[in-house]
């Protein structure tokens, strides 16, 4: 057999390659090079296997009409249909314009929110530490509890925002928090915010702790106030890390699905299906597959746009 | 005499003189530091309090914040539940089960493979080594949902949906560009002499990856493995897509699936989700150095 296919491949120097390759394995001898890549190959295996091989298949997907119900047609090739159809009808963009609304939110009322209480938190005072454990709390769980707990705090029979707000006088009954539209997308947003904000803290800390303190004590000496000290001292020098936290932050929100899922799955009326959850929807609850593939395309294709923009933005901040 | 009592007041600063003034920064240092503590706090502390008050009481209008007779009830089903009994509770425990099984095995795996992998970055000259770590980082930007279509179609081929081994295989494959990432971080601090030495003194160079670089590397192994526990121990989307039944389903989608019913126990509901809190909570209390330092990872130039 192994004559045969030398023979007609005119293979033997591969072979031999081959063969020389497993003699020096045996007895250890290999060089630098051949060991890393030997090393390197389990996980190569994984990464393409798992995340290359699946983003290379899901582009045949998009081109195909999959069929999943009716497994004797089998997939049907409809050429570039299914693109056209993310780009022309409404619903990817509303749910793609639903996501935003997280990512703004998360951009210019999270990320501020976390450099300030970031700042609080480099204070000294006495519990620091504790207060510094307490904001990584909401970062560790998973979304599916975190949206379960806000679940159970907004419902509207025994929920504890209700039980709180009618005990402070602020509502007369209870209110069913999440069954109007646009105040159930605004609450889940808040639980995003809650959720997203100690990752910001936490960044900015480790940020803020890189600043010496020399600095501080130079723009004192020099009469800087407070403020002063955070706009023309402490904003600048955070200015990389804060590129770094725009890119993965937008990147990340993109991504909801868990509080969603628990919280609303969707609803009401479909206020809260943003895009993960609509891709999810379309594959698994309509089967359309295709559809949903070239979707997630379009949808990955931004994201990694706004990533190389941002790569951009931090080469020049390197720069300088 | 007057002076100070006046200073001494919390809450009434004074303009003017120094110590007030410091006094007044005090207060309300500690003010804002409680407020941000209790917003982060209050919520998840709301889970535990209701996961031991008696329904009767919880669902009391209006509501009473405190349960006049706490009851760890609920925690008594769940760990007394045998697991074949099929009642939401041994459901839970099944799927705790899972949940531990599948992270453990993950960070476990995803350190072994990840550790080789990060080394050869690191110490052995790999054509385009800067390209391909590069390339690995990149990956990791890629939302799941893109994968998730075809991962469903491509185990459901082989067979292999509603298995524990295919979550494994899948989050180890998604977590291992970052513990390359990590780990050749902390392996490019470890003075190559060391290896050498031991080189020298006979051992081969995966000998001295394992005797002398992991030993030294052991906080990096802990932020990592943290890191690739939790985010198998939390994810979501992938799980309720790759698993169907008992046999694989973890505790999240559990979770998901349970809160979704008509009909909710909701002191029930609650225990589960502190149980599930205590895995990530007790590794932030306890590796929360090792945290913060893996999750500032590149980000922050030290």
């Amino acid at each position: 057999m192994k004559d045969l296919a030398t023979e007609r491949t005119g293979a033997p120097p591969a072979v031999h390659r081959a063969m020389r390759f497993w003699e020096r394995l045996r007895t250890g001898h290999l060089t630098k090079r051949q060991l890393g890549l030997l090393l390197c190959l389990p996980a190569l295996i994984m990464i393409v296997g798992v995340v290359g091989y699946p983003l290379g298949y899901s582009i045949y997907i998009t081109f195909h009409k999959m069929n999943f119900a009716k497994a004797a047609v089998g997939p049907e090739f409809v050429g570039l249909k299914n693109y056209a159809r993310v780009f022309e009808r409404a619903d990817f963009w509303k749910a793609f314009l639903r996501s935003s609304l997280f990512v703004v939110y998360d951009l210019f009322v999270g990320m501020p929110l976390g450099l300030a209480i970031a700042i609080l938190l480099n204070q000294r005072f006495r519990f620091r530490g504790v207060a510094r454990a307490t904001i990584l709390l909401p970062y560790v769980l998973s979304g599916t509890v975190l949206g379960l707990i806000w679940k159970w705090i907004y419902n509207p029979n025994h929920g504890a925002l209700n039980a709180l707000f009618q005990q402070l006088g602020l509502i007369s009954e209870y209110v069913a928090w999440l069954a109007e539209p646009t105040r159930a997308l605004q609450l889940v947003i808040l639980v995003n915010l809650w959720q997203g904000t100690p990752w910001a803290i936490i960044m900015y800390l480790a940020g803020l702790q890189t600043i010496p303190t020399e600095l501080y004590d130079a723009a004192k000496v020099d009469g800087a106030s407070g403020w002063q000290t955070v706009f023309k001292v402490i904003l600048p020098l955070l200015a990389p890390i804060t590129l770094a936290m725009l890119v993965l932050k937008t990147v990340w929100t993109f991504q909801v699905f868990d509080i969603v899922w628990v919280l609303t799955r969707g609803g009401p009326a479909s206020a809260t299906q943003v895009v993960s959850y609509y891709i999810y929807y379309l594959s698994f609850f309509q089967l359309k597959f295709g559809y949903a593939a070239a979707m997630s395309y379009v949808l990955l294709g931004i994201v990694l746009v706004l990533v190389m923009i941002y790569y951009r933005l931090m080469r020049r901040e390197v720069e300088y | 005499m007057e002076l100070t009592q006046i200073t001494d007041i919390p809450g009434k600063p004074r303009p003017g003189p120094r110590v007030p003034r410091k006094l007044f920064r005090a207060v309300i240092i500690y003010a804002l530091a409680i407020a941000v503590m209790v917003l982060f706090l209050a919520p998840i502390a709301w889970l535990c309090i209701s996961s031991i008050t008696p329904e009767t009481q919880l669902l009391t209008v209006p509501l009473k914040w405190i349960p006049e007779q706490p009851s760890f009830e609920y925690y008594r089903q769940i760990i007394t539940a045998a697991p074949k009994a099929k009642t939401t509770a041994s459901n839970f425990k099944v799927a705790i089960g899972n949940s531990l099984i599948i992270a453990g095995s993950v960070s476990v795996l995803c350190l072994l493979v990840g550790s080789l992998a990060a080394y050869a970055f690191a110490r052995l000259d790999m054509p385009f080594g800067d390209k391909l770590i590069f390339l690995l980082l990149f990956t990791q930007m890629i939302p799941a949902i893109a994968v998730m279509i075809p991962l469903y179609l491509i185990f459901s081929r082989l067979g292999m949906l509603d298995r524990r081994i295919t979550l494994v295989i899948v989050y180890c494959s998604f977590s291992l560009p970052f513990v390359i990432w990590m780990m050749r971080g902390y392996f490019q601090t470890i003075p190559s002499e060391l290896e050498d030495s031991a080189m020298i003194d006979g051992c081969s160079r995966v000998g001295a990856l394992f005797r002398v670089v992991m030993p030294l590397s052991t906080p990096g192994l802990f932020a990592t493995g943290v890191f690739t526990f939790l985010g198998a121990w939390n994810e979501f989307l992938l799980a309720l897509v790759l698993s169907q039944s008992l046999v694989s389903k973890t505790m999240p989608v559990a979770l998901a699936e349970f809160i979704g019913r008509f009909r909710v126990d909701y002191g029930l509901m609650c225990a589960v989700g502190v149980i599930a809190c205590i895995p990530p909570i007790l590794f932030a209390l306890i590796f929360q150095r090792y945290l913060i330092e893996g999750l500032t990872a590149g980000a922050v130039k030290a």
